[in-house]
C-alpha cells in the first residue's frame, strides 16, 4: 500500500543511477504505446461519429487545449515522482490566481506583464514553500496539505479581485494562446519546448536525478548523500511557480480571467499524470507521458462532448474508462512477491 | 506498536481542545449559541459530515482513502427519492438506494483489494461514476422525501436532537468492528501492511470491508442528508467529500494508515462545522469569508500534525 | 509479453469507450422525448399563465414593525464575477436602507452547494432575523429550512434562480424572454435562412432549460432555419472554446451562433484560432466583450441582452417593501418558472438590448415589457465607464419601478 516496491529497493545505492538510466531507455517508448494507440483510437471514433474530428485543423487545436492541462500536469508530475504520497491538490487554485494576479497586475498596474510574471514566480515559490515545510518538517500528508491550501488560495484570489477582476490578457499572452506560427498554434510549439526542457531537467541534471532517487527509497537517497530536503523543497516550489505561471498561459488560451477557472485541471492533471506511466508510489514518470495522458484525455471529452452527451452520463463513461486503464495497467504487485 | 495503542486514547484530545476552544468563541460571539434550538439546528446541518468522517477515517486507517463518499451520498440521495416519487414503499426504496450505495462501495473494494490500485484513483473513478448515475438518474434537482422524516430529523426528544440517532448508529457500527479482534488486524494492516499479510491475516478481505463500510456510513449520511433536504439533488454530496478528509486529520487520523479513532472523528468534524458556524456568524464582508474559513481549517490540520508530530518523533 | 497485454488494455479500454459512447447516444435518443415532454410541462411559461388559479394566496406574511429591519441574505453559489456583482449590488441597495434607518442590519453569507447553505440559514435563523433573501443552491433541496423559517415568521424571499418553496415570492430574471430575444434577432439577422449552432449552459440547469425552450419556441416559426447541433458550453469560456472548435471541425457551413452569457469570448478564440471569419453571433454583456467589440470587431455581427446581477437589488427593494407591509399587486406576479401553478414570481425582465445602433422599433423587440429598452453599444459602453473588464452590464429597477408592483400604503 505505502509503496509499490521499485527495483531499486533492492539495488545497491551505488548502482542505483545507472539503474535508473537502463530502465529509461528501456521503457521510452513502451509506455507510451497505450496511450498513443488511445488517442489514434479516439481520433478514429471521433471522425466517424462526427465527421471532421479528426481533420488536421482540429487535431491542432486538440493538441492546443490539451497543452493547457498538460502544463497542469507539469507540476503534478514532479510532485508525484518526488513520492511519499506526494500529491498537489491546489494546482487547479494556483492556476486561477496566477490568470487572476496575471490579468490584474499586467493591465492595471504599471508593472506590466514581465512585473505580474515576477510577482507571480514569487507568489508561486512562497506558496510551495509553505507546502514544502508543512510536508516535510510538520508532516502533513501532502493530500491534506495541499488540500487545505487550495482552499486558502481560492479565498485569496476572492479577496484580492474582491470579486470582479478586471483587464483582458496581454497581447504576448492571446499571441502565445490563440495565435499561430506558420500553420501550427503557437501554444502547442509552447508545449512541446515544456515537455523538452522538463524532459532534460529529469534526464540530465542533478536534480532530476536526485528527484527519482528520493521518490523510490527517501531512506536509500539519503544514505547515499542526497539532501532529501533540498529536492522535495525545490519540486514543491518549481510546482507552485508552474502552476500561476501556467495560469498565465491559461489566461492567454482562455483571454479573460474568472474566479475558478482553473479549478477544473486539479483532478484532470492527476489523471493525466497516471494515465501517463507515473506511478502514484512515486520514483518513476515522465513529462512526455503526462502531456500524453492530457491528450488522450482532452480527445475523449471532446469526442463525448461533440455527440452532445447528457452531462450526467459522459461523467459515467469517463470514471469508468479511468478506473479500467487502472484496472489494467496500474497496478501493484502482489503482496507476497 | 504497543506505544501506539497506549497512546490510542488520547488521539482525539488536540480535536477535542479545538472544539472547546471554538465552542467558548461562539458562546460569546453567537446568541443563543447554549440552548437546545442551537445544537438542534447544528446537528441537522452537520450529522452528514460527521458520518462521512467516521467513514472515511476507517477507511484511512486501513491504509487506503476514499473520495467517493460524496458520489455516494448524492446516488442514495437521488436513487431513494425517485423510487419514492415512482411510488415504492419507504423501506423498500430505502433499502434498494443504500444496495445502491454498496454496490460503489463494493466495487471501490474489490478493486483496490484484489486488483491492487492505488485507492486514490480508484476512488476518483467511481466518484465520476456514482456522480454520472445520480446526473443520470435525477437530472437536476427535485422530488420529495418523506414528510414525516423531515419532520422527524428536525424534532429534539428529551432535549437531544433527533439527527444524533444516525451518529449513534454509526458509531456502534465502528464498535461492533473495533472492539473485536477483526479491529485489531485491521489497525496492525494499517500499520504494516506486509507483515500482517506475513503473519497470515487476510488483508485483501480487511481491505475490501473498509471501502464496503465507508459506503454503508456514506448511506446512511445520505438517509440524514435528505431528511435534511427533504428533496432529490444530483450534487449534495460533491461538497462534502473534501471536508471529510480534513475532519479526519484534524480528528488525528493519519492518512499513512494505522492510527485514527471514530471520536476523533467525531471532534474533528464538529470543529469544521463550529469554525464555519463561526464565520457565518462573525458577520465579515463577503470576499473575506473564504479565505478565513479555508485559514481556519489550515489552522486546524497544522495543529492537529504539530501535536501528532511529537509523538510520533521517536518512530521517524 | 508485457508490451502486448499493454496494447490490448489500451485497445479494450477504447472499445469500451466506443460501445458506451454510441449507448450512450442510443440512452439520450431514448430518454430525450420523455425529457422533453417533463420539460414542456415544467417550462412553459406562456400557456401555463392561462391555468392558473390567483385566488390562492401566495403568502402569508404578517409585519411587526415599521423599521429596525434585520435582513440575511444567503448566496448559494459563490465563485464567478457575475455572483461577486450580484452581491455587491445586494449590498449597495440594502446600504441605501440602512443610512436611511428603514434596515438595521444587512448580513450577506456566500456558501458552495446545499449542505452549506443549509447551515448557513440555519445559522441566520439563529440570528433573528426579520427576513431572509435566498439564491437557493438547489431548487428543491432548502425546503424544510425554509418552511422553518416560515414557520418563524420570518419573510422568505427567493432571489435570482427560482425555487418552489411554499409561502415565498420569488424575484427572478426572466430566463424565458432573455433568450427569446437573442433567437429571435438571430433569425432575423439570417433572414429566416441558414444554419445555426447553439453554445448552451449547464446541463439539467433549469434556467438553461428554460432559455432552450424559449429558443426552440421561436425558432419553430422558421423553417428554414437548421440547427446543426447544440452543445454545451457550461457557462464557462474554456470549455465553450473546445465545443465550439469541435463544431468548427465537424460542420463547414455555420451561418451563425446562438450563445449565451460569459462565452462569447471562447467562441470568438476558437474562430480566430481555426482561422475563421466571425460567424453572426449572440454575444455576452459583460464589458469586456463590449469593449473588444467596439475597439477589435467593430464590425462583427453580434448583440447582447444582459442578465443583470441587478436582480439582487430588485429582491432587495421587494423584501424591504413586504417588511413594511405593502401588498403586492396580483398583476406584479407571473407563474412560477418550475411550476406554473404556483403564481408567487415577480419576473425581471432584461433591462437592454444592445445592438450596434439602437433599434427599438426591430421586430425582435415586438411585445416586450416596457421596462426592455434598445440602446446602442456606445450608450452602452457609458454606462460601464469605470468598471472593471469582468463586470456585467447592469441595472436594477428604480424606487418608482419599485413602487409599481404594490398598492400604495393606506
Amino acid at each position: 500500500m505505502k509503496g509499490r516496491p521499485v527495483e531499486l529497493n533492492d539495488a545497491a545505492v551505488a548502482g542505483a543511477g545507472r539503474n535508473i538510466r537502463l530502465r529509461l531507455a528501456n521503457s521510452k517508448f513502451r509506455i507510451y504505446i497505450p496511450v498513443l494507440s488511445a488517442s489514434v483510437a479516439l481520433l478514429i471514433l471521433g471522425q466517424i461519429l462526427s465527421p471532421g474530428f479528426a481533420s488536421a485543423s482540429n487535431i491542432g487545436n486538440l493538441l492546443a487545449t490539451a497543452v493547457v492541462l498538460a502544463i497542469a500536469s507539469f507540476g503534478q508530475t514532479l510532485v508525484v515522482i518526488s513520492g511519499q504520497e506526494g500529491i498537489d491538490l491546489s494546482i487547479g487554485a494556483m492556476m486561477s490566481m496566477g490568470a487572476l494576479i496575471g490579468v490584474q497586475v499586467s493591465d492595471q498596474s504599471s508593472l506590466g506583464l514581465w512585473g505580474a510574471v515576477l510577482l507571480l514566480i514569487g507568489t508561486g515559490a512562497l506558496v510551495g514553500l509553505i507546502h514544502a515545510v508543512c510536508i516535510q518538517f510538520l508532516r502533513i500528508p501532502p493530500l491534506v496539505m495541499t488540500l487545505g491550501m487550495a482552499t486558502v488560495v481560492d479565498g485569496f484570489a476572492l479577496a484580492y479581485t474582491k470579486g470582479l477582476p478586471s483587464g483582458t490578457a496581454p497581447k504576448l499572452l492571446t499571441a502565445i494562446g490563440i495565435g499561430h506560427v506558420g500553420p501550427i498554434r503557437t501554444l502547442l510549439l509552447f508545449g512541446i519546448a515544456m515537455v523538452v526542457i522538463g524532459e532534460f531537467v529529469l534526464r540530465r541534471t542533478r536534480y532530476g536525478r536526485n528527484l527519482y532517487l528520493a521518490g523510490s527509497n527517501r531512506m536509500a537517497a539519503a544514505l547515499s548523500g542526497i539532501h532529501v530536503n533540498v529536492v522535495v523543497f525545490v519540486t514543491y516550489v518549481i510546482a507552485g511557480i508552474a502552476g500561476t505561471l501556467g495560469g498565465l498561459v491559461m489566461l492567454g488560451f482562455v483571454g479573460t480571467a474568472q474566479l475558478g477557472m482553473g479549478d477544473g485541471y486539479t483532478l484532470l492533471s492527476i489523471a493525466a499524470v497516471v494515465i501517463g506511466g507515473t506511478a502514484l508510489a512515486g520514483g518513476e514518470g515522465t513529462f512526455l507521458g503526462s502531456a500524453l495522458g492530457a491528450v488522450v484525455l482532452t480527445i475523449l471529452t471532446s469526442v463525448l462532448l461533440a455527440v452532445g452527451m447528457q452531462e450526467g452520463v459522459r461523467e459515467l463513461i469517463q470514471g469508468a474508462i479511468l478506473l479500467l486503464v487502472l484496472a489494467i495497467y496500474s497496478r501493484a504487485p502482489k503482496l507476497r512477491q | 506498536m504497543n506505544t501506539r495503542f497506549s497512546l490510542k486514547r488520547f488521539q482525539a484530545l488536540p480535536s477535542l481542545l479545538l472544539v472547546l476552544l471554538f465552542v467558548v468563541i461562539d458562546a460569546f460571539l453567537i446568541p443563543h449559541f447554549l440552548s437546545d434550538a442551537y445544537a438542534s439546528s447544528f446537528f441537522t446541518s452537520y450529522t452528514p459530515l460527521i458520518l462521512l468522517t467516521i467513514a472515511e477515517t476507517v477507511v484511512l486507517i486501513g491504509g487506503g482513502i476514499d473520495i467517493s463518499i460524496g458520489s455516494i451520498v448524492s446516488l442514495v440521495n437521488v436513487t431513494w427519492v425517485t423510487l419514492g416519487g415512482a411510488g415504492w414503499g419507504f423501506w423498500s426504496s430505502l433499502v434498494v438506494s443504500l444496495l445502491a450505495g454498496l454496490a460503489i462501495g463494493v466495487l471501490n473494494g474489490a478493486v483496490v483489494a484484489w486488483l491492487r490500485v492505488s485507492p486514490l484513483l480508484v476512488t476518483l473513478a467511481t466518484s465520476s461514476i456514482a456522480g454520472g448515475l445520480a446526473l443520470w438518474i435525477m437530472p437536476y434537482p427535485g422530488g420529495s422525501a418523506s414528510a414525516n422524516l423531515v419532520t422527524w430529523y428536525q424534532a429534539t426528544f428529551a432535549g437531544i436532537p433527533a439527527p444524533l440517532l444516525f451518529v449513534v448508529i454509526a458509531y456502534l457500527l465502528w464498535l461492533g468492528w473495533a472492539l473485536t479482534p477483526w479491529g485489531l488486524r485491521l489497525f496492525a494492516m494499517g500499520n504494516h501492511m506486509h507483515k500482517t499479510y506475513v503473519s497470515g491475516v487476510p488483508v485483501a478481505s480487511i481491505q475490501f470491508a473498509t471501502y464496503v463500510f465507508s459506503a454503508l456510513v456514506a448511506g446512511i449520511a445520505a438517509i440524514a442528508v435528505t431528511a435534511n433536504t427533504g428533496a432529490g439533488d444530483p450534487t449534495i454530496g460533491a461538497t462534502y467529500t473534501l471536508y471529510a478528509i480534513a475532519a479526519a486529520v484534524i480528528g488525528g487520523v493519519s492518512l499513512n494508515g494505522g492510527v485514527g479513532t471514530a471520536a476523533g472523528a467525531i471532534f474533528g468534524s464538529i470543529f469544521l462545522g463550529l469554525a464555519f458556524s463561526t464565520v457565518y456568524a462573525a458577520n465579515m464582508p463577503s470576499f473575506y469569508q473564504d479565505l478565513t474559513s479555508g485559514a481556519i481549517v489550515l489552522c486546524g490540520i497544522i495543529f492537529a500534525s504539530l501535536t501528532k508530530l511529537r509523538r510520533r518523533r521517536q518512530f521517524a | 509479453m508485457k508490451r502486448m497485454k499493454r496494447s490490448m488494455a489500451a485497445l479494450a479500454s477504447v472499445s469500451l469507450a466506443g460501445v458506451l459512447v454510441l449507448a450512450g447516444c442510443g440512452g439520450i435518443a431514448g430518454n430525450s422525448g420523455t425529457a422533453g415532454n417533463g420539460g414542456t410541462g415544467n417550462t412553459d411559461t406562456g400557456e401555463g399563465a392561462a391555468k392558473v388559479n390567483s385566488q390562492v394566496p401566495v403568502l402569508k406574511y404578517t409585519p411587526k414593525k415599521k423599521s429596525g429591519f434585520i435582513i440575511g441574505f444567503s448566496n448559494g453559489y459563490f465563485g464567478n464575477t457575475w455572483r461577486a456583482q450580484y452581491v455587491d449590488d445586494a449590498q449597495q441597495e440594502a446600504n441605501k436602507f440602512i443610512k436611511a434607518g428603514i434596515v438595521k442590519k444587512f448580513i450577506v453569507q456566500n456558501t458552495n452547494g446545499v449542505p452549506a447553505q443549509i447551515a448557513a440559514v440555519q445559522s441566520l435563523i439563529n440570528q433573528g432575523v426579520d427576513a431572509l433573501i435566498i439564491n437557493p443552491a438547489s431548487s428543491s433541496a432548502l425546503a424544510p429550512v425554509v418552511a422553518k423559517a416560515v414557520k418563524q415568521g420570518i419573510l422568505v424571499v427567493i432571489d435570482d434562480d427560482p425555487a418552489t418553496y411554499p409561502n415565498t415570492i420569488n424575484v427572478t430574471g426572466d430566463n424565458y424572454n432573455f433568450w427569446k430575444i437573442q433567437a429571435a434577432w438571430i433569425a432575423n439577422q439570417l433572414h429566416g435562412k441558414g444554419n445555426i449552432v447553439w453554445i448552451t449552459g449547464l446541463a439539467g440547469n433549469s434556467a438553461d432549460e428554460i432559455r432552450q425552450q424559449a429558443a426552440t419556441d421561436v425558432l419553430k416559426h422558421y423553417p428554414g432555419i437548421k440547427t446543426l447541433a447544440k452543445v454545451p458550453g457550461g457557462w464557462n469560456e474554456t470549455q465553450a472554446q473546445n465545443a465550439m472548435s469541435t463544431l468548427l471541425a465537424a460542420y463547414k457551413n455555420i451561418d451563425g451562433v446562438l450563445e449565451q452569457d460569459v462565452m462569447a469570448q471562447g467562441v470568438i478564440n476558437a474562430y480566430v484560432a481555426n482561422k475563421r471569419p466571425l460567424p453572426i453571433m449572440t454575444g455576452d454583456y459583460t464589458f469586456a466583450f463590449l469593449r473588444e467589440w467596439k475597439q477589435k470587431y467593430p464590425n462583427l455581427r453580434t448583440m447582447t441582452v444582459p442578465y443583470a446581477p441587478g436582480v439582487a437589488a430588485n429582491g432587495v427593494g421587494v423584501t424591504v417593501r413586504l417588511l413594511q407591509g405593502y401588498k403586492l399587486k396580483p398583476s406584479a406576479l407571473s407563474p412560477n418558472p418550475l411550476d406554473p401553478s404556483l403564481r408567487n414570481t415577480i419576473l425581471s425582465p432584461p433591462p437592454y438590448v444592445v445592438t450596434k445602433t439602437a433599434q427599438p422599433n426591430a421586430p425582435w423587440m415586438k411585445g416586450l415589457d416596457p421596462r426592455t429598452k434598445a440602446i446602442g453599444l456606445d450608450e452602452a459602453l457609458k454606462l460601464g465607464k469605470g468598471k472593471p473588464d469582468s463586470a456585467s452590464l447592469d441595472a436594477y429597477w428604480t424606487d418608482k419601478q419599485l413602487d409599481a408592483l404594490f398598492y400604495p400604503k393606506k
